[in-house]
Formats: structure tokens, sequence, C-alpha cells
């Protein structure tokens, strides 16, 4: 769905043509996509191997596998030691990290020239042969490492909440339902052997890209990863489901009790996966009606007005849907007198599309924004990865720029007339003392 | 690496009408749910590649100029990407001992946006239209504005940022809307536990009067009105020393016409006054915050002042204690013993003094545990000393973290303002860099003496109190202030 070409109008325009990379692109024999894009703005060299995985592959009553098993994959593998995989990139200058997100999971390393070939051999040694390096000790520390890390989300304000509202929002059969990290329970309760399952059907090399970026020389670059990844037996690539989610029907009140500074209040649709052509304007919109001063309800609800004390909206779309979500908070007052005015505003831009000058703005800021998350190699591998990941092609970047150049005010209204209807949730969010204040009519709703 | 293959395991899966493993010999059931047996095929053994060891960075050198004002300017030019970075730093004039100065100095920052000429809407507005990503603020030591745009828009922006600096407008309203919005904040302060420690974390460092200590309470807030604000701001502006940092796709020559058009009267003469130094004396605090499942510990000991010569020594001392995942701190609590998600290690350097930090978050149950293990890091590297191979890999670590941090124009424009701040160019930092490839064991462990005693050591510890106080007596940990997230929340 992606527009693989510009569209003439936007030729020539300097941010597209920077955003314009043609990355060298090789299919190893076994099916591992390499992806090397020379930049020698820096001494730097970042990778980034992206996995067609995520917390979405697991499943009710065995959540949280896909990011525990993101932990393993730093504690050793056939001919790493435990330990090991941090030492060798420390002594090199390197750095590594990962993450899982609900669609894919990364494992980044970012160092000098000279430690890429450690890089490629160390990624291609626990994707050929994590299992026969990992030990029970190591699983049973990760588990605790894990549980700190959860504990740490039920801590934060700003985290928590978002398990209830994901937890409201989605089925409980569908994979958005659950936390990434996973349920307490789950986490301690996975054995070894599922882990070591879901390893051998998900890191495979047909399901992975090796994205290099930096200060390389790229016939070496490819011989290295050829050599090493190249070497990682094939497996059959994994089919990966799709899973429908229709959007709400009719309104949905929910509550989650919580000790809050102040509370907090989401309205919130499903919407469109990721790639669909209504993506890219409700980005947009959620841009133009709260993203930041002199946005509508910014100014109404917080600058001209202290109807709250924090306000702000965002879109998400993966690849087994979207969601709309706007958030407001308050300070020891009723959260339902809010909905009147977010709706109120709602309301306008169904009725009416916003102004040229409103998507101009928010256009020009996206623009930027976009070329700033690629000015670091580490940044631009991931950017390089997901692209591979979404859309199936490394140099999209342009092309889904485009995307959103091409976005006028009437898909805006268009936009919000279609997906953000009275299908949705209303969450509040606060302290049990203040019970009274959130929105009437509200069933309780607790994290998983 | 011979014998590897001959492992077996088994795996359960949870859903195998959706999660079809590959094909495997089935040997059981267990409730319903088949378990698979994997035969692992032999690993080859390989070698490792030796990695080339890595150089010092060289990091880039700024083209320099002065405007006709006195406001100095260092330009990296960055042609690659198509933006321009603009970051506006103007230090304080003399040091502020007063309250409300301090207070109004940090309101104005928040409230900076709107001006004389156009109201706070129509100038961000005009910054979206540029397809800027801008913002203002005052901080104990600066005011800065800094702004980027695509290439091509650096003129409009820099006007309007100008404009922002040299004629902002603070109204009545707004100003107590603001004010009214600290002073809540601060007030619930008590009841999130990580904000609790963080200033308890202030409190248990900084003494009553210095300006470092968090004591803005709602009664100095509700005092605050927009002629203090006016007042810090023009002072600020008419009396500090300024500094430009340009990072991106533009040159010197074609940067400094629109900088001395707008930025050109900017620098005042009046240099900036350092905070005093303080003793510190070691001590523990236990600050009472039940409800969460979780503790906060920190433990600070006195550091390297900006210009001691050990700083170099202290960064990788810190480096190896607790930075990366190799780390002491974070393979002992992180990796062999599951304490803890991470651990934080900070070396903090001010004028006249310093501080290094270590935080975590850990179970409240093993909060004990936690504590008992962290100290005796600091002493097995007291009575043990350190290892070769462990203070180079700290090195190359701070050397990969020092080219990283130039790497967007954004962290380019903020360690040129840095540097000034302390009257440094790159090419000290590049000095550092080369004192940092040259640290040896012998100064690590030298400086270790030097600043992780027992007797300097400050531990803060958040947590519900009927958990942890009996643990941590049980520990040998002797506290020696108990005090409430709440009043602690209301001291001043």
């Amino acid at each position: 769905m992606l527009l693989t070409l510009l569209p003439l109008a936007l030729a020539g325009d300097p941010v597209l043509d920077a955003l314009h990379l043609e990355p060298r692109v090789e299919v190893l024999d076994n099916g591992l996509t390499l992806i090397l894009h020379e930049d020698h703005r820096a001494p730097v060299v970042a990778t980034s191997l992206v996995y067609k995985v995520g917390s979405a592959e697991d499943r009710p009553g065995r959540t949280g596998k896909a990011h525990l098993f993101e932990h393993l994959m730093f504690e050793g593998s056939a001919n790493v030691p435990a330990g090991a995989f941090d030492t060798w990139l420390a002594e090199a200058g390197a750095v590594n990290n990962a993450w899982t997100d609900l669609d894919w999971t990364a494992y980044t390393i970012q160092g000098p020239p000279g430690a890429l070939e450690l890089a490629l051999f160390l990624e291609s040694d626990r994707l050929g042969w994590l299992p026969h390096g990992l030990t029970d000790e190591a699983l049973e520390n990760q588990r605790g490492v894990v549980s700190n890390e959860r504990l740490g989300d039920e801590t934060d304000d700003n985290s928590w909440p978002i398990y209830a509202l994901e937890a409201a929002l989605w089925p409980e059969d569908h994979p958005y339902h659950w936390p990434i990290v996973g349920t307490m329970e789950d986490i301690n309760g996975v054995s070894r052997g599922e882990l070591m399952a879901f390893f051998s059907r998900w890191y495979v090399p047909g399901n992975a890209a090796m994205v290099v970026v930096g200060d390389f020389e790229t016939e070496a670059a490819l011989a290295a990863a050829r050599a090493y990844l190249g070497a990682v037996p094939e497996k059959p690539p994994p089919e990966r489901p799709l899973v429908e989610s229709p959007p709400l029907a009719g309104e949905h009140r929910r509550v989650f009790y919580e000790d809050m500074d102040d509370a907090q209040l989401y309205l919130a649709w499903r919407t469109v996966p990721e790639g669909h052509p209504d993506e890219a304007a409700l980005d947009l919109l959620s841009e133009l009606i709260a993203g930041g001063r002199g946005r509508p309800l910014d100014d109404k609800l917080y600058y001209r007005r202290a109807r709250t004390t924090g306000v702000g909206a965002w879109s998400w779309n993966g690849r087994l849907g979207g969601e709309f979500v706007i958030w407001a908070t308050r300070d020891s007052e009723p959260l339902e007198p809010l909905i009147k005015h977010i709706d109120r505003e709602l309301t306008r831009i169904r009725e009416a599309p916003p102004s040229q000058e409103e998507v101009d703005r928010v256009l020009a800021r996206w623009k930027t924004q976009t070329l700033q998350s690629l000015e670091d190699h580490a940044s631009l591998a991931d950017a390089l990865g997901l692209c591979w990941a979404r859309f199936d092609t490394p140099d999209c970047l342009d092309s889904d720029l485009a995307r959103y150049l091409a976005v006028t005010p009437e898909d805006v209204q268009r936009v919000a007339q279609t997906w953000l209807t009275d299908d949705r949730l209303i969450l509040s969010v606060l302290s049990f003392q203040e019970a009274a204040l959130a929105v009437p009519g509200s069933a309780p709703v607790v994290p998983p | 690496m011979s014998g590897l293959w001959s492992l077996g395991l088994t795996a359960a899966l949870a859903a195998p009408e959706v999660n079809q493993p590959p094909p495997m010999e089935v040997v059981e059931h267990e409730e319903g749910v088949p378990v698979w047996k994997l035969g692992l095929t032999p690993a080859p053994e390989r070698e490792a590649p030796t990695p080339t060891p890595p150089e010092v960075p060289r990091l880039p050198e700024p083209a320099l100029a002065t405007l006709s004002g006195g406001a100095e300017v260092a330009l990296l030019h960055r042609p690659e990407i198509p933006l321009v970075r603009v970051e506006v730093s103007i230090a304080w004039p003399g040091l502020e001992q007063e309250l409300r100065p301090r207070l109004a100095a940090a309101l104005a920052g928040d409230l900076m946006g709107a001006t004389r000429r156009r109201s706070a809407e129509a100038f961000a507005s005009e910054m979206d239209l540029l397809g800027a990503d801008w913002a203002v603020g005052m901080t104990r030591t600066r005011l800065w504005a800094d702004v980027e745009v695509p290439a091509g828009s650096e003129e409009a922006a820099v006007a309007l940022l100008a404009e922002a600096l040299t004629a902002p407008r603070f109204r009545w309203l707004e100003t107590r809307r603001e004010a009214r919005r600290w002073s809540e904040w601060r007030r619930d302060l008590w009841l999130d536990i990580r904000r609790s420690h963080d200033r308890a974390e202030n409190h248990a460092w900084f003494p009553e009067d210095h300006p470092s200590r968090h004591t803005a309470s709602p009664k100095d807030l509700k005092r605050l009105r927009a002629r203090h604000l006016r007042r810090v701001a023009r002072r600020v502006v008419r009396e500090g020393q300024a500094f430009v940092a340009v990072a991106g796709a533009t040159e010197l020559e074609a940067m400094l016409p629109i900088l001395e058009a707008h930025l050109g009267d900017l620098g005042g003469d009046v240099g900036r006054a350092a905070a005093p130094g303080f003793e510190v004396s070691g001590a523990t605090w236990l600050v009472d915050r039940s409800g969460f499942d979780v503790a906060e510990i920190s433990l600070m000991t006195p550091g390297p002042a900006w210009g001691d010569p050990d700083l170099a020594a202290t960064q990788v001392l810190m480096g190896l204690l607790a930075g990366d995942f190799t780390s002491r701190v974070q393979t002992d609590l992180r990796e062999t013993r599951g304490l803890t998600y991470g651990v934080g290690g900070a070396v903090q350097v001010w004028e006249h003094s310093g501080r290094l930090l270590i935080d975590l978050e850990v179970q409240e149950d093993r909060t004990a545990e936690a504590v008992a293990a962290l100290e005796g890091q600091l002493d097995r590297l007291l009575a043990e000393g350190v290892e070769e191979d462990e203070v180079r890999r700290a090195k190359r670590a701070l050397l990969l973290e020092a080219g990283q941090g130039v790497a967007t124009n954004a962290q380019a424009a903020a360690a040129l303002g840095g540097l000034w701040m302390h009257g440094e160019g790159v090419a000290d930092l590049q000095g550092r860099l080369e004192t940092i490839a040259g640290v040896t064991t012998e100064e690590v462990e030298a400086a270790a003496a030097r600043w992780l005693g027992e007797g300097g050591r400050v531990r803060v510890i958040t947590g519900d109190r009927d958990a942890l106080e009996a643990a941590l007596e049980e520990a040998g940990v002797a506290v020696d202030r108990v005090v409430t997230a709440r009043a602690l929340g209301e001291e001043r």
C-alpha cells in the first residue's frame, strides 16, 4: 500500500532528496536480508538486526515471552560464553541494546568501524546457535530483571495507565490487549523449553534483516556479513497470521483506580493498521488537534483556560490495527466536563476541514522531525530496518514522508468523520479516594 | 565446543494452532499442550574476530567568530542533512542567592514565547510554518533558546528566536496560572515515589542555603508577579555574557550576517559567579512512602569539581563501577542477582563541587540485599583495586560516548554551549579525551580512595518504612534520618 513513486509535485524537495537513500540490499541463501548504507559523517558503525516478531506473537496465559526472550539473547551462545557478549563489545569500544515492540524486535550495536566484524559474528552466533550457550541460571536472573522492569512501569504515572488503556481498548484475545513485558505470572511461569520453541520458530534467517549504517566499505562489509550471517542454517520462515480488529461497537466507559498525582482521562478509538491509506491523515490529525501551543485543544484546555494540567493526542498504527487517543489530566476536578470540550473540537473538524495553513503547520514540523530522526547512525539503522519490516523495502523513507505531504485538509476531515466516532473508549484513571471524579457509569478495569 | 549438540530441550507451546513450531518430535503432552523435544544440531566451532583497538575520536573543530555586542559564535558545518540548528545561551550575570529571582527565572523560562509583538499562539504558528523545532527556557545558570529548521529558513527562525529573548511578554493572568500549576505539582510531589526520592536526594546533599537546593514552596510561588519575571529576564539579557552555537547545513559566511542582524546586540559583560562549595558528611536517609512494591536507592559520594585533575580518572572509575552492562554494579546487581532492571551511574560536576551518584530501583523485599551488595562493591573496589581490563573497557566506553555525544545537530550545539559555560572549547574537550585514554589503573585506584570512602557516603532509600527499617538494620545499615514523603515535600 506504500507509495513507491513520489508524486511529481514533490520532486526536488530537498528534504525528500535527503531521505532518498539507496542502500545496498542482498538476500543471503539462508533467507536473511542484508541492508548496507555507507555514511562517513563520523567514524561510527551502527547495526540493527530486526526480527519480524513482537509481543503480538505471545498468547494469553503466555504473555511476555517475546520480551523475556530478547533479554536472553545477551546471555551467551555456542561460541560466546555467558557475559562475553557485552564484554567483547566493550573491549571493542562498542555498546549494544535491544527493544521489543508489539510487532518487531531489534538488536542494536554501535561502535567504531573496527567493531563491525565482531558485531556480525556475535549476531550470527546467537541467531544460529543460541540454545547451545544459554543456562538455566541466566534465565532465572533475567526473570528477576524483567520483573523489576514491569514493577518500574507499575510505579510510573505515565506507563501504568497505558496498561489499563490497551487492556480496555482491545479484546482479551487480541495481541495488543496484553503488555509487551507480560504479566508477572507469565514472566515467572514460562519455561525454558517454551522460550526455546519461541526462538526456534521466530529467530530464523528468513525472518530477519541486518542493517549496517556508517563508516565502512560496502564490499568488505558484505563479505564479512556473508561469512558470518550466511553460515547460519536455513530454516523455514514462519507465517504471521493477521488478526481482525474491528472498530469498537458503542461507547465503553471504564475506570482504573490507582494512586495518581492528577486524574487522567483518555478517549480512545480503534483505527487502521500501518500502511493503510488513512494512516498519515490520522497522524496529522493528532498533531493538528493537540500538538502544542497554537493547536485547539492545547489552547482551549491548557493555555487560555486552565481546565487541565496537561493535554495531548497520539495516533499509532501497528501491523494488526491502530489506535487514536486523546488524553487530558486534571487536578482534583471531575473528568466528565472535559469530554464536552474535546467533543466540540472533534465536531468542528468533522463538520468543516481544517484550513490549509493548519495542515501546512503540522506538515512543516513533520518534515523537520523526520529529518532529525535520521541524524545519528543508530536511528537511521533502526529506520531502515523498520522500512523492511513494515513495507518489505529498505528505502521507504522518502516515499513514507511523501504520503504525509500528500494529505489534504479534506483527508483530515474525512478520517475524523470515519474513525473518531461515538464508538470509543472513555477511560478515567484516578485514585480510589477520588472515585467521584470519574466519568459516571464507568466499569472498573484492571491491567493484565 | 564439542558435546554441546547433545543437549536436549523441551518446549511447551501454549497455542499450537497458531504457534506451529518447526518439524520436531512430539514426546509428550502436558495438560493438553504438546511438549516438543528439540534436537539441537551441532554448533560449529568458530573463533570470534579480534577487533582493532578503537582510536580516540577526533571531535570536529568549529569555526569561531564574535558578534558586535560581544556574543561569541561557534559553527559546526555539517552539510549532509539539510537542517540548521541555532542555540543561544546567556549566562546568569552574577549569582542570585535570593530565592525569588531564581523562581522568577524558572517561571519566565516556562512562559517565554509570547512577545510584545506577537501572542504566544501567533509565535508558535509562525515557528510551525517554518518547520521549527524550538524551545526557550531558563535554568539556574543560563537563559537558553534553540531552534532547528530545514536549511533555507534559518534567518526567519533566528529573527523569531531573538524576539522571544529580547522582547518577551509576561502578563498577570498567565503568570498566576503558571505559578498555580507549579504550586499544585509541588504540593502533590509526595504522592510519587520517584519525585519524593529525587527531592530527598537533593535535600540530603545540598545545604539549606545552597542555590541548588529545591526550596520552592506554594507560598513562594503565590508571591510571584509578572513584574518579577520581566525584571529578571531583562537583566539576564542585558548583562549576561552570550554565546551562539550553530550546527548544520550552513557556513559561517552565510550565518554571520543573520546572527549579527538579529543577535548582534547580545552580550553583556557581567561574568557568572560560581555556586559555593560545601562540606559533605556521610548520612543515611530513609524516606517513608508506602503503597508501592518497589524501593528507590541512591548512593552518593563527593566527586571532582570542574577543573579537578582527577576528573578523567573519576569518570573511568564510575564507568567501571556503575557504567555499561559490563560494569561491576550492573554485573552483580542486575546480571547475577536479577535485583534491578538497571543501575544509573553519574559523575556530576559543578563549579566548586562534584558528586558521584549511583541509583537503582528494586523490589521492596530485596532492598536490604541490594544496599548491602552495592556497598560491598564499593568496599571491594577499595580493598582490592581495579583490573587493567575493566579500566580499558571503561575508557573505551567513555570515548565512544564522546563521539556519539555530537552525532546530531542538537547534541553538537548543546555540547558547544555546555563547554562555553565552563569557559572551554572543543580543544579542551579533545584534550580531556586524550587524558581519559591515558588514565592508568593507579590513577583510578587513587580516585577511588579519594571519593568512595565510607565517611563520605550519603544514602537515600525511599519505600515503605515498615517493610524496610528492620531489614536495613539487620543488614547493618544504620539510618540517621527517617522522614515521611509528605513531610519532606513540605520541607524547605
